[in-house]
């Protein structure tokens, strides 16, 4: 009687884990495929280095790297202080402040780039003033990074804002009576404790800002060395064939997945020494 | 009837004949052509065939009762789709480039019949707080331009405009030049110039005579460019090849009716010129 | 150890008044939970703000809500350790107990910090994270963390509570030197009696926010000032008696039909409440007694008989409810179960007796 008990354990257990690799082997093929056929095909169709050097290429990469640091840096200096006063305190109307920080992740691209042009145009609500001491923000390098931090922040401040809220406040109490001023508190124990959080949310971001098209292609336009960010550059490319955005999109694939992977080992390291 | 669609067939049939135009004194469709009730086709149009071509639409459905669903966009971007593989009967683009580079894809089975043609004009924002009265101001520094990418064809009309105009005394050698250098945008097609500079983001775009409509002529100003200057724009339409085999009468009827008084007349009252 | 302490606030609903000089410390203050114990601590600490009232340690006013005063926890000069200790888990030991000397000069910070890890014995732990600590471990550092900034005042909220029994039994002994090596002036916060017992030298009662009774363990155990401390520090025999007479200090109470002799501050007449620890009371078979020197000798019936760990508990009817604690072997050998007839005696010192009303 035990045995076929047992047997028939082991059997559901088996059929379990067929079940788990198959459906693990499913969504990893659909994940994987699409990016593994772009590397596959670059390096089959095309001349990829000879692509890659070239100054269409290299301008759009430089752009999208540069212009997502910024946005990144901007979306972090502003987001982080955002993000902790939000955990700690919960004034009336908080909900509303926190459903407009979330508007962005919701909107089309598209209105959110039509929303920063009413705004910043040169007609724009500010933008109009910005224009008369000679400030145009429209169709700049400037107005790739308002639109990328723009679709990015809500990212990054919700995540470090869950960061800090499952911080235990004893710490930031203790800290108090230790003598730490408030910003020390915030500096010294809740960035530190709420690390992890905060860099899952600042990758976010970053991804983010670095897939951008829709709110830059409006409020930016779409001038290569200027404003033609990777996004833009592969698909405007692909009207004169496939070489240059099988390319383009090949490299950037090889950077970002290094850069997440450095940043996986890196949290790793970090989590191992809190 | 019967006649003019042979006819019809036989000439885009011919593939040396491509800048045929076609002209039928027929009338245009009769009840023969009912047999295409049920039958939906998709076609590819230029952003600049917006609104001519929806009323086209219109027409061939009531008299046809085929169903007709269109795409606008820039010449390339859809050329680009159909070498995809998206699902197309007709493809109607702004240039013969676009044409002849869809033909080398074979997406396209001719280099399609010429059924418009239409001029450029650049035009200002109302407010035109920049000054452009003349196409020399357009060098002028501090002058924000929109044009489309040089791929798309009212990109490289515009261009071309700019050549003829950089060889003529009256802009000097330079012209082009200063121009382009005030180009903040390369916008995919000829309606995203427009809308720039409807919204007063860019002091002066090149577009289509076409596309000033009544719905932004009273938002922007025209300015003229002289003839000797200008390019003309050549509309070609043909069939794709990977268009649905059981609407190719449909999709071939659509064409007809587009080189027919009918869709003559419709494009004309657009502001395109007759494809003679 | 002169500690005075002048609570007196409003949190809420909550009213706290703890109002009292300690003469020697460490202060306990002990209480069931939700009494406002650790309410009292943080609102010392600066941590909770009260909405009004007035707090005052050693005659310096940390808060005062009718002058507006609110001294800041950073300036307060109190060394807070919370129940679960709070560690930094992203720095070591060191500099967790570094952490309040930003102030000092590098030098003389370091040597404050080895000077403290040296008192805790933490030394070798030092570069060590939180994580990687045990619970003792982690409690010294938390304290050596707060004494380290020289505190006027050091507040422990069950700082025992998180650990192992045999870890509490030896850190209780640690602890209770190295404050008194230190000095400082101390209050700690507990639920469990048996660890006021051995830390403290003053107990306070705590009980909804009011502190009911301050004075040795002794005091506070054999003498509780009313019924509810009686009933918290652990008196279970608590019965409603009338004073008949007073005889050089000892009182004859009448109480459920029995007379009982016992000491108390009370004067004929009285009507008290006569509280026995049960701990105090010797059960015998009956019939098996020779002269002994214990005053009070009732007869009386089993109720009830339940373990109560290496004890048992046993509920004796003698006229009123009277709870004795007897070893098992006891319990065995004289065959005591319900319905059992028996004596039950105690001492005339062992009776404590509260006024009523």
């Amino acid at each position: 009687m035990a045995v076929r008990v047992e047997r028939g354990r082991s059997l559901q257990v088996a059929a379990e884990t067929v079940a788990i690799v198959i459906i693990s082997a499913v969504v990893l093929l659909f994940l994987a495929l699409p990016v593994f056929a772009i590397i596959e095909r670059a390096l089959e169709k095309t001349d990829v280095f000879d692509v890659a050097s070239s100054a269409r290429v290299t301008e759009a990469l430089r752009l999208s790297f540069e212009t997502t640091a910024i946005s990144l840096a901007l979306v972090i200096a502003f987001g982080t202080p955002l993000a902790y006063w939000l955990a700690r305190t919960k004034f009336p109307g908080h909900e509303v402040l926190d459903a407009l920080i979330d508007l962005p992740i919701v909107l089309p691209p598209a209105v959110g780039g039509l929303g920063l042009l009413m705004a910043f145009g040169r007609n724009g609500i500010v933008g109009s003033s910005l224009h008369d001491i000679g400030i145009d923000l429209a169709f700049t390098t400037a107005a790739v990074v308002m639109a990328q931090t723009f679709v990015a922040s809500p990212f990054y401040i919700r995540a470090a804002k869950a960061g800090f809220e499952a911080i235990d406040r004893d710490l930031e109490d203790v800290a108090q009576t230790l003598g730490s001023s408030r910003a020390g508190v915030f500096l010294r124990v809740a960035v530190p404790a709420a690390m992890p959080a905060l860099m899952a949310g600042a990758v976010m971001a970053w991804a983010r800002a670095l897939g951008e098209f829709g709110a830059t292609i409006m409020f930016a336009g779409s001038f290569p060395g200027r404003t033609q960010t990777v996004p833009l550059a592969v698909y405007r490319s692909l009207e004169t064939g496939v070489d240059v955005p099988l390319a383009l999109s090949a490299i950037l694939v090889v950077i970002s997945f290094a850069v997440l992977l450095a940043f996986r080992l890196l949290m790793k390291r970090a989590a191992f020494t809190l | 009837m019967g006649l003019f669609v042979a006819m019809a067939i036989a000439v885009s049939a011919c593939a040396n004949d491509a800048y045929a135009p076609e002209h039928t004194d027929q009338p245009g469709s009769t009840s023969a052509s009912r047999n295409l009730a049920g039958k939906s086709i998709t076609v590819f149009a230029a952003s600049s065939l917006t609104a001519a071509f929806n009323e086209i639409g219109t027409k061939f459905e009531q008299e046809t009762g085929a169903g007709v669903t269109f795409s606008f966009g820039g010449s390339s971007d859809l050329r680009a789709q159909l070498e995809q593989g998206a699902p197309a009967d007709v493809f109607a683009p702004a240039d013969a480039k676009q044409m002849g580079l869809a033909k080398d894809a074979a997406v396209v089975d001719s280099d399609g019949t010429i059924f418009a043609l239409n001029r450029l004009v650049v035009i200002v924002p109302r407010e035109n707080r920049a000054g452009v009265i003349t196409l020399q101001d357009l060098a002028k520094p501090d002058v924000k331009i929109a044009l489309a990418d040089e791929n798309v064809p009212v990109g490289n009309y515009a261009r071309q405009f700019l050549d003829n105009a950089s060889a003529d005394p009256g802009y000097g050698s330079g012209y082009k030049d200063a121009v382009l250098a005030n180009v903040v945008t390369k916008a995919a097609n000829v309606k995203e110039v427009a809308a720039a500079v409807q919204l007063d983001e860019v002091d002066a775009g090149v577009v289509y005579k076409t596309d000033v409509t009544p719905e932004i002529a009273q938002d922007v100003t025209t300015v003229e460019i002289p003839d000797v200057l200008n390019v003309i724009a050549i509309y070609p339409i043909a069939l794709t090849t990977n268009g649905q085999a059981q609407a190719k009468d449909a999709a071939q009827a659509f064409i007809s009716f587009v080189l027919s008084d009918a869709g003559q007349a419709i494009l004309m009252s657009h502001g395109f010129l007759e494809a003679q | 150890m002169l500690l005075d302490l002048a609570v007196r606030c409003r949190l809420g609903d909550f009213a706290l008044d703890a109002e009292l000089a300690c003469e020697r410390g460490p202060l306990v203050i002990i209480g069931p939970s939700g009494a406002g114990k650790s309410a009292t601590l943080r609102a010392i600490a600066g941590v909770l703000t009260p909405e009004s009232g007035r707090i005052a340690v050693n005659e310096r006013v940390l808060f005062d809500s009718q002058s507006g005063v609110d001294v800041a926890s950073q300036l307060r000069r109190v060394g807070y350790v919370p129940q679960e200790y709070a560690l930094f888990p992203h720095l070591s030991a060191e500099a967790n107990v570094g952490f309040g000397l930003r102030g000092l000069a590098r030098d003389e910070a370091r040597a404050r910090v080895r000077e403290l890890l040296a008192l805790t014995g933490l030394d070798e732990q030092r570069i060590l994270k939180p994580r990687q600590l045990s619970g003792g471990q982690r409690q010294r550092v938390a304290l050596a963390r707060a004494l380290a900034i020289r505190p006027e005042v050091l507040l422990l909220d069950e700082p025992f509570a998180a650990l192992d029994a045999p870890t509490r039994a030896a850190l209780l002994e640690d602890v209770r030197s190295l404050i008194s090596k230190t000095g400082v002036a101390s209050i700690f916060v507990t639920h469990d009696r048996n660890e006021a017992l051995r830390l403290a030298d003053t107990v306070a009662v705590m009980m909804d926010g009011r502190i009911r009774q301050v004075g040795t363990p002794g005091d506070v155990f054999g003498s509780p000032a009313d019924e509810e401390v009686a009933t918290f520090v652990g008196v279970e025999t608590i019965a409603a008696g009338r004073v008949r007479s007073l005889n050089e200090g000892v009182a004859l109470v009448d109480v459920g039909g029995q007379t009982v002799e016992g000491g108390g501050d009370v004067s004929a007449g009285d009507e008290v409440l006569v509280c026995v620890r049960p701990e105090d009371v010797v059960l015998s078979k009956v019939g098996e007694i020779d002269q002994t020197s214990a005053r009070n000798r009732l007869r009386g019936r089993v109720l009830r008989v339940a373990p109560a760990g290496p004890f048992v508990r046993v509920e004796v009817d003698v006229g009123f409810a009277l709870v004795a604690l007897v070893t098992r072997q006891s319990v065995e050998d004289l065959g005591i179960s319900a319905g059992l007839d028996c004596v039950a005696t105690f001492k005339a010192s062992a009776v404590h007796l509260i006024r009523r009303g």
